[in-house]
């Protein structure tokens, strides 16, 4: 099968590089700020 | 089980197929059958990876972990949000920018069609086998406990969904595991309303949790040392969690069509990722919560009579045999420290008790983990909530095996059937061949349930291991794709087939913990793949960045 990477997606849908580090540095805080969490919650219950 | 149970579950069953059904009409070409014409939402995709991932072991094995174990498990879904994060920067580009219907279509692009052929191969033999198995797996706990026939249980379960993923491809997949999720996420929130309600009179949520910590189940981080050394054998810390995790779920999402297929549905690049990082900051505080119902659960049986052991049917096995005796006087011990609320001492028991089991039925692991959740379910909760937690357990398989046949029949049609046998078929011809591949790997899928058996009942681990003897090598293949340019076809195919061989060797020689084969499968071919292309010429074909 004939792979078509000729037809680039519409531009519309690319958000710029700061929109999507955004994202990725909610993710990241949000999952240590579990961590943390749990960490704590491990230590009250030891 | 009741006649408001038996209707609840049948009704609810009954409608998810026809709701499947109505939502089957597709245009009937590839784009449509396994892709949703790329048309979903990001919340659509979102829904979908969940229930593709989230089986009917994950519900009826997490409570009980969390019982046995306590709330560690947690840690082995650290590594999902950081995968989730590369998957958006380095995987969906590519595959939306090359419009590939699968993953491994790609790899015939950056280095030639053999390497496509043995990354699909390799997963078509461990996604169709371990479909088999996930199938098997709920079966045989619904029948232990409920007395029904595995053979009707495993065509059940495998075989009515067919009905509408044959009928309605991804569309249909996606839209029914829309559905299931919402009945999934409100039974088990019902579940865990129903324990904390049947505690003590006095006793709360806070309390329950409270006891549970007493008994060390709130170890939710842990750090693998034991005895000033770390534990590689030890399956759940927060290293075995954020490292092999990470790879676990870099191969899952990234290299098994299963998750790709699913977020390749999306209208956008913009609503792939979107929904990917949505599951990163969600799946996370779900297993959390999922196993806070086992908590609440151990909580319970700390106030009520817990069976000696919960799964009866293995208990009923076992006293035909010689050893009857030993195991009714075992009970008989076990009722009376109970009853004298020695806690301590009742733990040895059911652990000698499952030692007897052991020995009366030799190919059996005694593991009652995953019956714990359901027991409790069907010994305590009132009618009709049984019936919907059952329905539950279904559904979850439902959504998990509906992508498995969706992905499995795409990579059957795109990757070997259009490639090999019928290179010029039409768009109609590719549809009604797609629709058969799917009953195909679905009957092939019930087959694999009904030899099952042979396994033993250790099955989730048996899922995980598969997983882990094949996608650590997949992951190889697509971080040397898209990270090491210089290294060219041959190099890769021959480092994968070594590499593949090494990762099984080390599997049986059992010096490691299988989730970490995930890291070692992924560095070996990288590794092999650098060694090898220096013996090998240089081919000038250009690189797909």
């Amino acid at each position: 099968m004939q792979l078509d990477s000729s037809k680039p997606e519409l531009p519309q849908e690319e958000k710029s590089n700061s929109y999507w580090n955004g994202w990725y540095i909610i993710v990241i805080v949000f999952l240590l700020a579990q961590v943390t969490f749990y960490y704590l919650i491990t230590q009250y219950f030891k | 089980m009741s006649t408001l149970d038996w209707v609840i579950l049948i009704t609810t069953l009954c409608g998810i197929i026809m709701y499947g059904i109505y939502k089957s009409r597709t245009t009937k070409n590839l784009d449509g059958y396994f892709l949703s014409n790329r048309s979903m939402p990001w919340y659509m995709v979102l829904l979908s990876i969940m229930g593709t991932q989230a089986s009917a072991v994950t519900f009826l094995s997490a409570p009980g972990q969390a019982y046995t174990d306590g709330m560690r498990f947690v840690q082995y879904y650290f590594g999902l949000p950081i995968a989730m994060i590369v998957i958006c920067i380095f995987f969906v580009p590519v595959f939306r920018r090359l419009k590939v219907y699968t993953a491994y279509e790609f790899l015939e692009n950056r280095f030639d069609g053999k390497t496509r052929s043995l990354t699909s191969g390799l997963f078509l033999l461990s996604r169709g086998l371990s479909t088999g198995i996930s199938i098997y797996a709920p079966s045989i706990i619904l029948s232990s406990l409920l007395g029904w026939n595995i053979y009707y249980t495993n065509l059940v379960m495998g075989g009515l969904l067919i009905i509408y993923t044959m009928s309605g491809g991804a569309k249909a997949v996606a839209y029914t595991q829309q559905l299931q999720l919402i009945i999934i996420i409100a039974g088990m929130f019902l579940a865990g309303y129903m324990v904390v309600t049947l505690l003590p009179e006095g006793m709360d949520f806070k309390s329950a949790i409270k006891v549970a910590g007493n008994h060390g189940k709130m170890n939710v981080i842990t750090s693998g040392v034991t005895n000033g050394h770390f534990d590689w054998k030890d399956k759940y810390n927060i290293w075995s969690g954020v490292i092999g995790g990470f790879f676990l779920a870099l191969s899952y999402f990234g290299a098994d069509q299963s998750q790709v297929g699913r977020y390749l549905t999306a209208k956008s690049q913009k609503e792939s990722k979107i929904g990917l990082l949505t599951n990163g900051l969600v799946k996370v505080p779900m297993q959390f919560l999922i196993l806070l119902v086992g908590i609440l659960v151990f909580s319970f049986y700390q106030y009520h009579k817990a069976p000696v052991y919960f799964d009866n049917a293995t208990v009923l096995l076992a006293k035909n045999t010689e050893y009857k005796d030993s195991l009714i006087s075992l009970e008989q011990k076990y009722s009376s420290t109970l009853a004298a609320n020695d806690y301590e001492r009742s733990n040895v028991i059911r652990a000698q008790y499952k030692a007897v089991l052991k020995k009366a039925l030799p190919g059996q692991d005694p593991n009652d983990t995953n019956f714990i959740f359901l027991r409790f379910v069907v010994d305590n909760l009132p009618k009709g909530l049984v019936g919907l937690l059952i329905a539950v357990i279904f559904l979850a398989a439902w959504g998990s095996i509906a992508a498995a046949l969706n992905s499995l029949a795409s990579c059957t049609v795109v990757d070997f059937h259009k490639k090999y046998i019928n290179v010029g078929c039409t768009e109609k011809e590719d549809y009604n061949i797609s629709r058969w591949y799917t009953l195909g790997w679905g009957v092939f899928s019930i087959i694999v349930a009904m030899f099952a058996h042979n396994l033993g009942n250790s099955l989730i681990e048996a899922v995980n291991i598969l997983g882990s003897l094949f996608y650590g090598v997949i992951l190889g293949i697509f971080l040397v794709a898209f990270w090491i340019k210089r290294i060219k076809a041959n190099a890769v195919f021959y480092a994968s087939v070594v590499g593949e061989l090494l990762v099984i060797l080390i599997y049986k020689l059992d010096y490691i913990s299988f989730l970490w084969l995930n890291v070692i499968g992924a560095l070996l071919v990288i590794i092999l793949s650098f060694v090898i292309q220096l013996f090998l010429p240089v081919d000038r074909k250009p690189v797909v960045s």
